[in-house]
């Protein structure tokens, strides 16, 4: 599939994303109160304990604390507020089995819809490889499987009509339409677009770039995309057929 | 589109799809023996859309919808019961919004339909109304003419 030509507009674009969720994967020491993780049964991160401070009236102990792993999801937030959250709440342990997944959402249903196309997903593929390549991330890591289309949990298949009328979240990756692509179009779950192909990075501040490429890369596209929105119309005629031709179903 | 004629027939129901910014935008505009039909299936009351399901806006008036006493047969490829609603549910296509008050008047009746598509998949969704609503044209609608002939044989004794 062609990607779409964004080089002289990447970065340059307009903001049309109006809010963006992320999704963190990995292993917190300590969670700041009243924040809760997600269970995520693909994160695999081998048990480890911190040792933290346990104060009793009979003196203060140290105890060990096996660290929380899951999922810890973002309220939606706008583009400007993104970097602050992902700083604060970057989890202390990854590794290649957790995703950095990107939640956008448009004010324009229009905006969306221009969005529905393959070449969308071929883009987002196309140039957060540029990306990876000018950040010079290393061969062994993670991102380079995902781009690959091989990686079971971003593969490469375009079902934006089937992933858009789900309703609920199921973990079938066999089905035709499952969630499980690279760009997953999660409209009726969540009214976005989720970009599921990032691994977690080593740093929050790789992670806030690699989001950002993300929102650029969309934000590019659209500009690209943009064009007059054509009507469909079809009618049911009776003229004594039952042909149906082209727009026109005789009865 | 009074009795309006298309290459040799005449137009019963038109539907016109469109993606805008508040999803899809839907115009149906029917033949008066379409409305004539589902006002009969009742007693001529109407009610507000927005009473049975949230996935159609109004765009220019409010939409109201006949209310229907008489028990339709089930069709095993389309609904008139799901006002409201996503006009694709359960493998069946919604066609309710024949129920609509006005389908046949002027430009028909709009509203804006909550929900994403591709370029692909409104055509697929638009197909498949047309083909169902050819069936339940057959089904309810079309004049049907029979022709009994009685014929006597004068038998030999």
């Amino acid at each position: 599939m062609k990607s779409l030509q964004i080089e002289r507009i990447l970065g340059k674009a307009r903001n049309r994303v109006y809010r963006v969720g992320v999704e963190l994967e990995g292993g917190w020491r300590r969670l700041s109160p009243g924040v809760s993780l997600a269970r995520d049964g693909s994160v695999k991160i081998p048990p480890e304990y911190v040792a933290v401070q346990d104060i009793q009236p009979d003196g203060t102990f140290l105890k060990l604390v096996r660290i929380a792993i899951g999922e810890l999801q973002s309220e939606p937030l706008p583009v400007e507020k993104l970097a602050g959250w992902v700083k604060q709440y970057y989890p202390h342990r990854v590794n290649e089995t957790c995703g950095l997944h990107v939640h956008m959402s448009f004010a324009s249903a229009r905006h969306y819809q221009m969005l529905m196309v393959p070449e969308f997903q071929a883009t987002i593929l196309k140039y957060v490889k540029r990306w990876a390549k000018v950040e010079a991330l290393e061969p062994d890591h993670p991102i380079w499987a995902r781009l690959s289309g091989e990686y079971e949990h971003c593969t490469n298949h375009f079902w934006p009509d089937l992933q858009a009328k789900a309703n609920n979240k199921d973990y079938d990756k066999l089905r035709e339409g499952n969630r499980y692509t690279a760009i997953n179009y999660c409209f009726n779950m969540n009214s976005t677009i989720e970009c599921r192909l990032l691994p977690m990075m080593d740093t929050p501040a790789l992670g806030i770039r690699a989001i950002q490429q993300v929102i650029d890369i969309t934000n590019a596209s659209l500009v690209v995309l943009a064009e007059r929105e054509e009507k469909v119309s079809a009618q049911v005629l009776d003229n004594g057929d039952t042909e149906e031709e082209g727009a026109c179903v005789y009865v | 589109m009074e009795d309006a004629v298309t290459k040799g027939g005449v137009c019963r129901i038109l539907v016109t799809l469109h993606r805008t910014h508040l999803g899809v935008t839907v115009n149906v505009k029917t033949h008066p023996d379409v409305e004539e039909f589902m006002r009969a299936l009742g007693n001529g009351e109407s009610n507000l859309v927005g009473a049975y399901g949230r996935y159609w806006k109004p765009l220019e008036r409010p939409l109201y919808v006949y209310s229907i006493n008489e028990h339709l047969a089930s069709s095993d490829l389309y609904d008139l019961n799901s006002i409201g609603l996503p006009l694709e549910m359960n493998e069946k296509i919604n066609l309710s919004f024949l129920r609509l008050v006005g389908v046949s008047e002027g430009a028909g009746v709009s509203f804006s339909l909550r929900g994403v598509y591709s370029r692909d998949g409104l055509q697929s969704l638009l197909h498949a109304i047309t083909t169902t609503g050819k069936q339940f044209y057959i089904d309810y609608i079309k004049p049907v003419h029979l022709t009994v002939m009685v014929s006597t044989q004068e038998l030999a004794v």
